[in-house]
Order: structure tokens, then sequence, then C-alpha cells
């Protein structure tokens, strides 16, 4: 049972997904991604011009699921790699996003390492292969 | 002006596993002369490590994309648009996918290099596939390489190349739909067929340019396993210490392979070096293209410093065939 | 606006039974409510009906209110569903206060029931996992457990507290269960068992987390100048809050600090006149034993950092000074998602009128309830007291 993020749902956060593109406030300057309709900073700005962020940053949390505690999207996954990483990042441009860490040992995480994105499968729905950023020791 | 490499970049997994490993389990390793390989993760795929070899390539003024890969995640699907939003570049770009066997690397960057309007973005990428009980499967790896070729600021030219293609049954082929390269055991008859071609491919060249194979540094032969590059080389006349042979430690990675056998011949070749290159498509066609090194040049590789090895059920499980 | 009274409460026990749907488990409630009326009710008074639950059974997804409120024969009321992920029963308790503090209504039925336990495993993943932030939060591979486990590694990491406080939780928690007839976890665990426990998601392991419920509860929320025709003993609404934030947790300036949880008894305390030195007694919302140590900050019980403070000097235990769910909470009690914002409500209501038998907190005159959504996306807190 998949989350039910529809193909041309996903389709629309390719961007995001494939290169990291946010937002830049035409108001205040202010990054946010993903995007919002209102900027988080300001609260007033609603236009905005698109920026690629690099995909560096700092482990600021993570956990590390059990196999068992893994939404169904990722039970193929959890089945062939056990228990897998996930961290929270904040970004060096400023907004912080969520992914999984791959190649790295679950013990060596330590919040505040670097990290930076890389191209990974992240899930297959509707034989559709969604691919988007994961993250992995800098 | 010709056409040459002006940047290059490779990408192989962290995950390895050794051939005692294989032994430890099934009491043999048939991939002879590889003692260990490198495995993708389970959310990797050719595309994602196409991707990753061109991570880091200054890829502004390309208006061509070419990828080669005998496993590609969709049987049908325009895979390049895929890795131009990946990578940044387009819509507006000549984009080929080039597949059917282990020669479509060196058949993308020839096709990429003829009628380049600016520079060309070539990605190869391999990880072949094989039943676990296959032999075929024991020496497959994983791993992509990326060439930005160009007519400007190149440090390696295109000298010239020629090729080779005949009919030959039954040799190292999957069949539609399967997973699977099926391999019907004929080992004299496709290695006769495979000499005689790589032979015909480069010999041609080496009479077209009016080279010797002492006139070449560097000579990167087909084979995907330990022994068949040198004994090709030592056939074709070239020095045993002079033929390029990456898959000892990195497995066979389809049309990969003479790719990182070039990118291991480009990191150590001088200005005035020569390189052979060859591929080879069971099917079967050859390509043989002739290098000539300008300047030095490293890759710009997304180098991972730290390897992890797996047990053999872990393998299983990561490749999926389990 | 007008003052509020609670007049009745009901819950079923929490926990896994196979016989009872939702339709089961809300009459069960609501006829426990009912008969908790001291001057008894005629069902034909209440004016609307409230009903919280974020799954409605798995199989009604619209209009699960009127199909419960018939079901218990309440029809041609206002009936109406209230979702907010596990913060559900206490927005239902929400829209019940309001609406009688309005005016608009006198007496209203705030309720609150989930069926979790009938469903696969592989679809329970699937519920547990749709009210965090999808896109991101699910697809970068976590459920529930997941993200409070992020929260509770950078809190860990921010206050230099040992994972052994995350356990204490669950031992006072289970200790306390073992009071409560209505709990689903009635055994006591001893701290080693608790902290040496397999993980679920790390920091987290199978001891910090609630577990899946079935299970209903019911209050009856009538206008405070009515009270006495109901009871001699009402329980009085003293302030209410309600608060949101992004869902997302990752889009957050804080993550070891729930600000709908701050909003929300921010509100409550200015509407009472009150403090959180004032409350005798609390049930948060520990679906994960973090939760329960960041409740204490967002209470006001502790400063930033402070709570394992308050678990080492036993100040939450049952018999110190400030019990803080002495029904077992989530952790024990059970966690039936739409149910427990209102259960919350229903144990300070026995709690207040002495009627909470062997885990009675002594003589408490204002008692807290605090229920969260999901990962903190929104929040409710009620003041209740007593004449």
């Amino acid at each position: 049972m998949g989350a039910h993020i529809s193909v041309p749902m996903y389709q629309r956060t390719v961007p995001q997904r494939y290169r990291l593109v946010a937002n830049a406030c035409t108001q205040c300057g202010a990054i946010s991604f993903p995007p919002k309709a209102t900027c988080p900073q300001c609260s007033v700005g609603r236009e905005f011009t698109p920026v690629e962020l690099k995909g560096t940053g700092v482990v600021y949390t993570y956990t590390v699921i059990a196999g068992g505690g893994a939404p169904p999207e990722f039970t193929a996954q959890a089945r062939s790699r056990g228990r897998y990483p996930v961290v929270m990042v904040a970004l060096d441009e400023g907004p912080k996003v969520v992914g999984q860490l791959v190649d790295c040992d679950p013990e060596d995480i330590r919040i505040g390492m670097r990290v930076r994105a890389v191209m990974r499968r992240i899930y297959v729905e509707e034989e559709v292969i969604r691919y988007g950023f994961k993250f992995r020791p800098a | 002006m010709a056409v040459g490499i002006i940047a290059y970049g490779t990408y192989v997994p962290r995950y390895r596993i050794r051939a005692s490993e294989y032994v430890k389990a099934l009491g043999s390793f048939a991939a002879r002369g590889i003692s260990e390989k490198t495995v993708p993760d389970f959310d990797e795929d050719t595309i994602t490590m196409a991707r990753e070899a061109a991570r880091g390539l200054d890829l502004s003024g390309v208006l061509s994309l070419a990828l080669a890969t005998t496993v590609p995640p969709y049987d049908q699907k325009v895979l390049a648009g895929t890795l131009a939003e990946m990578l940044g570049l387009g819509p507006r770009i000549f984009a080929t996918e080039h597949t059917s066997s282990d020669r479509c690397g060196t058949e993308a960057l020839l096709a990429s290099s003829r009628g380049l309007d600016g520079r060309g973005l070539v990605l190869v990428a391999g990880a072949p596939r094989g039943g676990v009980r296959e032999e075929t499967e024991h020496g497959a790896g994983a791993g992509a390489v990326a060439l930005v070729i160009g007519e400007e600021d190149v440090f390696c030219e295109i000298e010239g190349w020629s090729a080779y293609v005949e009919e030959a049954l039954g040799v190292d082929f999957r069949p539609a739909g399967a997973d699977r390269r099926h391999d019907l055991g004929l080992g004299t008859y496709s290695r006769e067929l495979m000499f005689h071609c790589v032979r015909q491919a480069v010999s041609d060249l080496m009479t077209k340019l009016g080279t010797e194979p002492g006139h070449y540094a560097f000579a990167v032969l087909p084979g995907g396993d330990g022994r068949t590059p040198a004994a090709l080389g030592k056939g074709l006349g070239f020095e045993a210490e002079r033929v390029r042979n990456p898959v000892a430690t990195l497995g066979d990675l389809g049309p990969a392979t003479v790719f990182f056998g070039l990118a291991e011949a480009l990191a150590q070749a001088r200005p005035g070096d020569r390189i052979l290159l060859a591929s080879y498509g069971a099917g079967s066609g050859s390509d043989a293209i002739s290098l000539k090194v300008r300047s030095e040049r490293g890759p710009v590789t997304s180098a991972v410093e730290d390897v992890e090895y797996l047990d053999f059920l872990s393998y299983l499980k990561m490749r999926r065939l389990l | 606006m007008r003052e509020v009274a609670l007049v009745g409460a009901g819950q079923t026990k929490f926990g896994d039974f196979p016989q009872k749907g939702i339709k089961e488990l809300f009459a069960e409630a609501y006829a426990e409510m009912l008969s908790s009326v001291d001057k008894g009710l005629d069902p034909r008074v209440i004016d609307a009906a409230y009903v919280g639950t974020l799954g409605s059974g798995g199989f009604q997804l619209g209009q699960v209110a009127p199909l419960l409120t018939g079901h218990v024969g309440l029809t041609g009321i206002p009936s109406v569903r209230v979702e907010n992920a596990c913060a559900s029963g206490g927005f239902a308790v929400f829209q019940a206060v309001l609406a009688v503090a309005s005016g608009v209504h006198d007496v209203v039925l705030a309720a609150g029931v989930e069926k979790m336990r009938d469903l696969s495993g592989e679809k329970s993943r699937y519920w547990l996992g749709v009210s965090g932030d999808t896109e991101y939060e699910r697809l970068a591979g976590m459920t529930f457990a997941g993200i409070y486990a992020m929260i509770a590694a950078r809190y860990m990491e921010e206050y230099s507290v040992d994972r052994k406080y995350l356990s204490m939780v669950a031992v006072k928690n289970h200790a306390n269960g073992v009071r409560n007839p209505k709990a689903q976890m009635r055994k006591a665990v001893a701290l080693e068992k608790a902290m040496g426990a397999p993980d679920v998601a790390y920091p987290l392991n199978l001891y910090d987390c609630s577990p899946t419920s079935d299970g209903a509860a019911a209050v009856l929320v009538v206008a405070a100048e009515r009270a006495h025709e109901f009871t001699d003993r009402p329980v009085y609404v003293l302030g209410f809050g309600a608060g949101s934030d992004y869902l997302a947790v990752h889009d957050r300036e804080t993550i070891t600090s729930f600000k709908a949880s701050v909003e929300a008894a921010g509100r409550a305390y200015e509407m009472a006149g009150l403090g959180p030195e004032d409350v005798d007694l609390a049930e948060v919302h520990d679906c994960f034993t973090i939760a329960e140590l960041i409740a204490y900050e967002d209470l006001g019980f502790a400063p930033r950092g402070g709570a394992p403070r308050l678990l080492e000097e036993g100040v939450t235990e049952l018999g110190g000074q400030k019990p803080v769910n002495a029904s077992g909470g989530l952790k024990a009690k059970g966690h039936p998602l739409g149910a427990t914002g209102v259960s919350q409500v229903a144990e300070v209501f026995l709690q207040l009128r002495g009627q909470a038998g062997d885990r009675q907190v002594r003589d408490p005159k204002v008692g807290l309830t605090h229920n969260v959504g999901g990962s903190g996306g929104t929040a409710t807190v009620f003041l209740l007291g007593r004449d």
C-alpha cells in the first residue's frame, strides 16, 4: 500500500527531488525548501525565484529505522538491507530536509557531520520509479 | 578540429564482495581473474550511477547527451529525459540512448562525436545480471563513467576509429523480457567469434592510421573477465604490461568496463601517449578507437574513500537475488 | 463567552477487540457516559455531537459521525467528524466547548473512537504513516516512530540527556496502568527491561512507543449554568486552547519543543488565569516517551532541558507533587488515536470527582489534559476544575 502520491504529484516535484530546486523570496531573500505558497520567513512574500541548492549540509538529527518500522513503500528495501538510517539535514543555504542516509554504517552517524546529496531510487509505485535525493557522508 | 575528451568522471558503489565469499557459499567462483567486485546498493541503478559519474563535471555548453547501458531501468521509456532533468541539461538537447550489447559505450562515444554541435556528455553505465547459480553472475559488478567531449579544450583526442559488425548467433545474449543473460555454454565457439571480431576492428584501425602496437602506451581491450584482454592483447602484438583491464578489483561492468580501463590509462598517461580502446558486443560487433593524449588531466570523480565488504547473504539480498 | 462544564464521561477498555467495530465501541463509551451522569440524562437534550477519529474504522471515510450518532439513537442534530490525527479527540472536545461557550448549543456530546487492531501489519503501518508530512517525511522512510526518534536524538544531544530518562517514563506509566482497569497494558516493567528492548527507530525502542489500540471515549459538555440539572458535582472547563505548527518537522524552527503545545497551553492558562504551578495532575500526550519529557517543558512544568530532573525527583509519579498520566498515559492505557483526547478529559473528570479508584490522586483541584496530533502539527490543552 503506497502513500498514494500520484504520478502527476510526484512529477510536479521532480525539480525538488532531482536537483533540490528551492524558492528564494523576492521580498526578503530567504531560501525555502520544499517550496511553499508564502515565504515562511517574512510571511508576506508570494513571489519567488528558483534556486538550485548545493545539496551539502550537516546532520541536524537522525534515526535508524528498524525493519519492522518501515512504511510499506520501503518494505522491500528493509527486507533487503535491514535497518536504514534517516537524517534531517540542515542544508548550507538554510532550509532543513529529511532523507535517507546511504554509504554509512549507522554506528558512524554523528549529529553535526557533513553530508551531501546523491541520487537514488526512493521507491517504486504503480511500476513508476520515483527517483530522488538521499544523503551520504561528505 | 578533432573531437576528444575534455573531462571525465567515474562512479563505483561503496559495496564490494570478495571471490572468497562465493567460494565459501557455493564452493567455487567462476569468474577467473577477479578477486573482488563492486556491488550496487539496493536503491542504485544504471541511471543513478550514470548521474553520479557526472557529478562535479562542468556541463556548460553540453548540447547532446548519450546514454549507454544494457541494463536500463525501463525497457521502454525515454531515460535521457530523466538524466537531463537530474543534471540540469536541456530540454533542448540531442539525446541518444544506446543499448543491445557491451559495445554500446563506444557506440555512444563514436555516435556522439560525429556531427557534434557544442559539447557532448557520454554516460556509460553497467550492472550486468545473472542468476545466482550462473557463472555470468559471479563476475558481475556495477559502475559508470561520464565523459564530456568536444572540439575545444580537449586533453585527449580521438585520432581515428574502426568498426566491425557481423552476425554471431548464441553468444552471450539476453532474450526479450528476461532479466538474465543466457549462456549456451559454447565456450570455444564464442571465444573464436570474439577474437575474430576484435582483431578485425583493431587491425583495420591500425592499418587505416598506419600505427603499430608499439605506438600505443596503453591498450584497453574487452572481455569482462581476467584473462581475455590479456589474451587478445598478446594475439594482437601488444606488450602484456600495456594492457589495461580493471576487472580484477571491480568485476565485469558491462559496457563501462573498457571505460574504466580508459580512465585508468588516462590517469597514467603522459602527453603524446596513444591509447587503443576496443570494445566487444556479443552478437557481434567491435569498435576500435585510437586516442592521443595531449595533456595530463585526472578524473573529476566522486571517489568513495571507504569501501564495505559484504558477506554472501547480504550480497544476495542487496542484489535482489534472494 | 459562557462558562462550560462537563457532567458525564465514559470510555471503553482500550486494547484489541476483534469482536467490536467502531459502532460497538462508540456505543459502549456512550452508554458508560450516560450512566455516569449523576441525575440521569434524557439523550434528547443533546444538541450536537463532535466525533474525533482518524481512520473512521477504515471503511467509512465519509460521514462517519452520523453513522455513529445514528447507531446510538441520536438523529437530527448536527453531527460532525473532527480530525487532527491523534488530536482528533482533543479537537472534538474543543469544538464542543466552543459550541457551548458561544451560546449556540447547551448540551454537546464530544466523543472519539478508533479501530486499529484489525488491520494487517502493512495497512497498519500505512495508517501510522499518513499523519506526518507524506511527501518528504514518509518518503524518507519514516513513520511516526522515526519522526519522534529524530526528535529524541536531537533532544538528547541538545540537553545532554541520557536515554534512561525515556525509559523512566515507560516505567512510571506502566506502573500506573496496573491500577487502571481500562488500560491496555497492565503489567509493570523494570527499568533495565525498558532500556534493553529492541529498537523500533533508534533511539526509540519497543518500550518507548505507545501501542496501537481499539477504543472509544465520550464526554458530555454543557453550559455551566445548566450543569445542576445533571449533577451536583460538575467539572468546569477553566480554560482551553489549541495550536498548530508546520506539519513537517523539518520546517520548524526547533524540534525539541512543540509550538502547537506551547500555543495551546499558553491560551488555556491565560483564559483560566492560572499557571503551571496550579496544576495538580495532568494527562499528557506520551505517544512516545520523549513526548512526555517535552510535554513537561511545553506545559511549563519544567524549564527547557529540565524534564529529566522532574523524573529523577519523582515529581510526576502517582504519589508525587504533580502526577502525570495517572491513567497510564498513552503508553500503558493505549492510544486509539481518535479516542485519546476524549479519554484524557474523561480521566481528569473522574480524578476531580474522586472516582479514579486505585489510581486516585489525592484531592486534586485543577487538572490539565494535553493532546497532540501526530508529530506536533496540532495540539489542544484543557484546564479543568471543580467547586
